[in-house]
């Protein structure tokens, strides 16, 4: 017999369902279950309104409005729709995007093809593959930040561990620095944050690799398939579904990002190659104080991920009707 | 199995009620707490301090101003990164400050949102004639007076003597022109004859803005505030960045990605002839437990131009009075003693301060305590103050924007002045 737990107990009578026998009574004067269930939650569902909910609708509000809390003169004037289409109409915000887009679609293509090489190594039998998947969290549990600080180490042009290793292979001739060249500090950037973040790609992928049959390979291997081909025709589309999650979450994440580019390169420069859309955003609400604009920027990057988790539910939905 | 039942001798409901009561009662605790501001319940009046003492080292001197004065001050101390912030937190609602420190670039924007109070009627005899009206200059918007320099700040020139006698040079330079010079004779392989700040941040504005100003008739903005440093000194002081970069070849690449913070550590490995940065460089850096380049740093002035000795830029902190503030009082008492010879001094000898009372460079207990006093009293009689503008932060990322893209050989200084000037003069509508 199942030990009674304070979660059936306690769902049972907050979801209304009628009380098992044996329980006892409430004696008059004290609350319910129910009432004292909601009591209980109330709290949290108040804290939940008040640093989920009422930001959210507050700061869809301030995008209405023009806000410069430098010049508080001005007044905060309702300008509708003004805040979103003065971003359309900058090249800088276009830029961001632009720069977004290409840091995500690089750095979720490198980390979902490092991703699926090491989830298929680590998914083979082989002495030492528990040490190997324990190392491959390592990046993983590394604070963002503490990731950018490390990268800026390995790559800094005077006492860095990268030039010390290229120069010493005869690779580079002199020392590089590679945070003042616009093209390389972008792709060391995403260099960086494919380190931090392929273990996590690796495991969700070895998830999905698991449960399938390995009798599936054997019967390949008795029709003379190649591994090309069991890993083309069986692992892939076996795969699919997990691939798709996984690419899905990574593009939301890749899309937000901010504090490794502003540990990294503190200004996204060198000349703004590395000004993302949420450091554009920033700069203009708490850098200049532009807080409605700068909210009117938050929204539609939230809308960008409104979109990306409509289409990971759609496929989700999808993949489970098969 | 038969069901396994346990009598807890504190039941669910007791429980949870405890825990109600004891989270609502530190809760009520709490908002009481944060409402117990004003003199305390001895009747003791107190100043809420924010500053950026993040390593406590001054609390000497507030005890001093408590003993002296009876004041409390309760301190809250952030890193200089969270300050801003905080600040901005604080005047919407967010906290309790009477006094907070003012970075140089923030003045005219505190002071056009009316977040600080107009100090101008308070300013002592004594304040005037002994603070330089450039140092007053770094917290005065409008012609008011915002708020009151807690010390000096420039950049100053940190040199290698080994490296530059071995150059064949006895003495740092006093004009770019000799600073071109020694850092060609002092760059071989495996070492620099310059580094510099110049990251995409403020730090290469204030270099760019130190160079231009060596020139006579250099001007950032015209008296009607359009941008005229493009014609006006700031197209001649990239171009010469830009030569020290890829003509002369005698700046560290390196430069293009380091911070003030980077360029003192490097100074360090003994590989680099001269670097410009703001004081407090010399301790660390003639430490042999801690640089390679020990003990031959030494401090100079700013090398200047054909008739202009030298020039460095303000970045001097300070601090002001919230408007909110319902202490002015006591506020302005801790800004007064502060301001005087008894803070400054002791300041100077516990925490390298600079004072920015211009009596004390010629006190003979400093110069005794600190290497080269008199050099830093000197740089602070050429400095430039940064344009007080309210709007100065997004001004300013335009132009580090523009300097960094001629830096990276990407458009010709002249291009990027010029577009620089253009985008400072649009960039005034709020969006």
């Amino acid at each position: 017999m199942p030990l009674p737990t304070f979660g059936t107990r306690f769902g049972g009578a907050f979801l209304g369902r009628k009380q098992a026998p044996g329980v006892t009574r409430v004696p008059s004067g004290e609350l319910s279950e129910r009432a004292l269930g909601v009591a209980m939650l109330a709290p949290m569902v108040l804290v939940l309104l008040l640093v989920v909910a009422y930001p959210l609708a507050d700061s869809l509000w301030l995008s209405l409005h023009r806000v410069n809390l430098a010049n508080p003169e001005q007044g905060q004037p309702f300008v509708g729709l003004g805040n979103y289409l003065h971003a359309f109409r900058q090249p800088a915000f276009w830029y961001s995007v632009h720069r977004t887009l290409y840091f995500t679609l690089l750095s979720v293509a490198l980390e979902l093809a490092l991703g699926l090489l090491f989830a298929v190594l680590l998914n083979e039998r082989f002495r030492g593959n528990l040490g190997a998947r324990v190392a491959m969290i390592f990046p993983w549990a590394l604070l963002t930040v503490s990731n950018g600080v490390l990268w800026a180490w390995i790559l800094n042009p005077t006492y860095g561990m990268a030039n010390a290793l290229l120069v010493g292979l005869g690779v580079l001739q002199t020392p590089k620095a590679w945070l003042s060249d616009t093209f390389w500090t972008m792709h060391v950037v995403i260099l960086a944050d494919a380190w931090k973040m392929v273990p996590t790609m690796t495991l969700l992928l070895l998830a999905g690799l698991q449960p399938i049959a390995p009798d599936l390979y054997e019967a390949a291997e008795v029709d003379g398939a190649t591994r090309w081909q069991k890993f083309s025709r069986i692992t892939l589309p076996l795969l699919r579904p997990v691939i798709l999650v996984a690419v899905v979450l990574r593009t939301i994440g890749a899309f937000r990002v901010f504090d490794l580019i502003y540990v990294l390169t503190g200004n996204g420069g060198p000349a703004n190659s590395t000004k993302v859309i949420a450091f554009y955003a920033y700069d203009q609400a708490f850098h200049y104080l532009f807080f409605g604009y700068g909210a009117a920027i938050s929204w539609l990057i939230t809308v960008c991920m409104l979109v990306l988790i409509a289409i990971y539910m759609h496929w989700l939905r999808t993949e489970g009707e098969r | 199995m038969g069901a396994v039942t346990q009598q807890s001798p504190l039941s669910r409901r007791t429980f949870l009620r405890v825990v109600g009561n004891a989270s609502g009662a530190a809760l009520a605790s709490g908002l009481l707490d944060s409402c117990s501001s004003g003199p305390t319940a001895s009747g003791t009046p107190v100043v809420n301090l924010l500053w950026s003492d993040v390593t406590n080292i001054r609390a000497p001197l507030i005890a001093d101003f408590t003993h002296a004065t009876g004041i409390k001050v309760n301190q809250t101390i952030v890193q200089y990164n969270q300050r801003l912030n905080k600040i901005q937190t604080a005047v919407q609602g967010g906290g309790d400050f009477d006094v907070v420190q003012m970075d140089t670039v923030w003045t005219a924007r505190f002071a056009m949102a009316g977040w600080v109070q107009d100090l101008t009627s308070r300013l002592t005899d004594a304040i005037k004639q002994d603070v330089s009206p450039v140092t007053l200059g770094a917290v005065t918007y409008n012609g008011k007076l915002y708020g009151m320099p807690l010390f000096n700040s420039a950049k100053h020139l940190f040199y290698n003597a080994k490296l530059l006698k071995e150059a064949g040079f006895d003495h740092p330079p006093a004009t770019l022109d000799e600073f071109v010079a020694q850092a060609q004779g002092t760059t071989k392989p495996g070492q620099w004859g310059s580094l510099w700040a110049w990251k995409q941040s403020e730090a290469l504005l204030c270099d760019w803005l130190s160079l231009m100003f060596t020139q006579p008739g250099a001007q950032f903005l015209d008296s009607h505030g359009k941008a005229v440093f493009h014609t006006m000194g700031g197209t001649e002081a990239l171009q010469g960045m830009v030569d020290l970069l890829y003509h002369h070849k005698v700046a560290d690449p390196a430069s293009l990605e380091s911070t003030e913070d980077d360029v003192r550590k490097m100074l360090q490995t003994g590989t680099y002839a001269l670097t410009y940065n703001w004081e407090g460089v010399l301790p660390e850096a003639n430490d042999p437990q801690q640089s390679k380049a020990a003990p031959h740093i030494r401090v100079a002035l700013l090398p200047g131009g054909r008739d202009i000795k030298s020039s460095s830029v303000n970045g001097a902190e300070s601090w002001a009075i919230l408007a909110q503030s319902r202490r002015h009082e006591a506020a302005w008492k801790l800004l007064e003693y502060m301001a005087s010879p008894a803070w400054q001094k002791k300041a100077a000898l516990i925490a390298g301060d600079y004072p920015i009372l211009a009596s004390l460079y010629s006190d003979p207990e400093l110069h005794k305590h600190v290497q080269d006093f008199a050099i830093y009293g000197e740089q602070f009689k050429y400095l430039v103050v940064r344009p007080q503008l309210p709007d100065y932060a997004r001004k300013s990322d335009i132009i580090q924007r523009h300097l960094h893209a001629a830096l990276l050989h990407k458009v010709s200084p002249k291009e990027a002045m010029h577009a620089a000037a253009s985008e400072v003069d649009r960039a005034t509508a709020t969006p």
